[in-house]
């Protein structure tokens, strides 16, 4: 019995030895990385069009964005009232093109300094440079400002030829400067909104890695 | 007798532990800092001024949890959040080569600090920390008070370990205040924002008559 007990514990700590070792080796990194040809993909498997208004009012904070569980978990109901307010315009949403937006922006923002060449396929790259969008919508500004705000969540990771993960950020996150009412965001407003906040979260990727 | 004495005072020490609040030493680290984006502005005179404090919790930056997630005690900073926030962004100023001013000049932040949080997330044989810091920065013309540029900063750090007491948490929350300083170095539409304001200011001295 006390074997089994002891070999739990073993598992246990080594376990935790390893996702603490897994996290720290991942997340200083940057700096450290020899870029030489880098090709950049965006994937949008986890992309997630979501208005955050009552979620926000019940909780005093945009954690619902973040699935942060615990003490600031939302109701369903608010939930099922900001899945009606994200309805009308899920569709214009869904149509904007946001991997070409960032894409784009990384790439221009990457060359602009000189140093990294931009590869054309996975083969040809020394290091890939992985974006993946989850939550996009609309952010209420504060709870005592009903007005909402674009925003686009994103993570991202620098990976190795050999598929290693040499850096990685589990959230990027980029808001639009200004807020309106839910009634003032009609499709062409939702598209001109993230066509300036998309490039400047694909820029400011670029910028980490060109100042890294 | 000497096992329940020690029963009795390692059980008063795991209470004190985890019912005390603990105060974290949080603070911008000059050395890490690093010339950004906001380099490629001219060098431009600006004032800082005081952060103003919009979290929803102020009295605390994060609560310790006991094993079932219940909230136990408070967890605190040693320096208040909104002055941690400012001393931040004026190392990233200078940094950048600009110079700090007094409220006599040109230009000013303006900083609205609405999320300063640490928490954690608890799995099956670790935990995950994870430091929140969050503000609305905004470049103004003094002289108008117009807003130039406005950009809300979302600094974000978090670790999966074993476990952790106030030295890990104050890595996370020193780790969540780099990346929100790293942001705001980084930001191109600030870096716009300056260098169009100084523009601006050398046209108008440019159109001064000489006295």
């Amino acid at each position: 019995m006390r074997i089994v007990a002891g070999l739990i514990v073993f598992i246990a700590l080594s376990l935790a030895a390893t996702a603490t070792e897994a996290a720290r080796s991942a997340s200083n990194a940057l700096g450290e990385i020899d870029f030489f040809n880098l090709y950049v993909e965006v994937d949008s498997s986890d992309r997630n069009f979501t208005v955050i208004d009552s979620r926000y009012e019940e909780t005093g904070t945009g954690a619902a964005l973040f699935g942060i569980a615990g003490a600031l978990a939302t109701s369903a109901a608010a939930a099922g009232s900001d899945n009606k307010k994200a309805e009308p315009l899920r569709e214009a949403a869904e149509a904007i093109p946001l991997e070409a937006l960032i894409s784009d922006a990384v790439k221009s923002k990457i060359t602009s300094k000189g140093e990294i060449e931009i590869a054309d396929s996975e083969d040809a790259a020394t290091h890939r440079l992985i974006i993946n969008i989850h939550n996009y919508g609309l952010l209420r500004r504060a709870k005592d400002d009903p007005r909402l705000r674009a925003f686009l969540n994103l993570s991202w990771e620098v990976v190795d030829n050999k598929g290693r993960i040499l850096f990685e950020k589990k959230r990027e996150n980029t808001s639009a400067p200004d807020a309106y009412t839910l009634d003032e965001f009609t499709p062409d407003t939702l598209q001109s909104e993230f066509e300036v906040i998309a490039p400047k979260a694909g820029e400011f990727i670029g910028s980490q890695i060109n100042y890294r | 007798m000497l096992r329940y004495l020690s029963i009795a005072i390692a059980a008063v020490g795991l209470s004190a532990c985890a019912f005390g609040d603990e105060t974290l030493n949080v603070a911008y680290d000059v050395s890490s800092a690093k010339v950004g984006v906001l380099s490629e502005a001219a060098p431009a005179t600006i004032h800082v001024e005081d952060v103003a404090d919009k979290r929803v919790e102020k009295m605390r930056v994060g609560y310790k949890r006991n094993g079932f997630g219940q909230k136990t005690a408070d967890i605190l900073l040693s320096k208040p959040a909104p002055e941690v926030v400012k001393e931040a962004l004026e190392t990233v100023l200078q940094k950048n080569g600009h110079i700090l001013g007094d409220d006599s000049s040109p230009l000013a932040l303006k900083t609205d600090l609405t999320n300063f949080w640490f928490d954690a997330k608890t799995g099956l044989v670790t935990v995950e920390f994870y430091g929140e810091v969050q503000a609305e920065v905004s470049l103004v013309d003094t002289a108008s008070g117009a807003t130039l540029y406005s950009e809300v900063f979302d600094g974000y750090y978090s670790e999966k370990t074993g476990g952790g007491l106030r030295k890990t948490w104050e890595r996370i929350m020193n780790a969540a205040l780099d990346d929100f300083a790293a942001k705001v170095n980084l930001s191109s539409g600030l870096k716009d924002a300056i260098a169009a304001a100084e523009a601006s200011a050398a046209d108008d001295e440019g159109a001064m008559p000489s006295s």
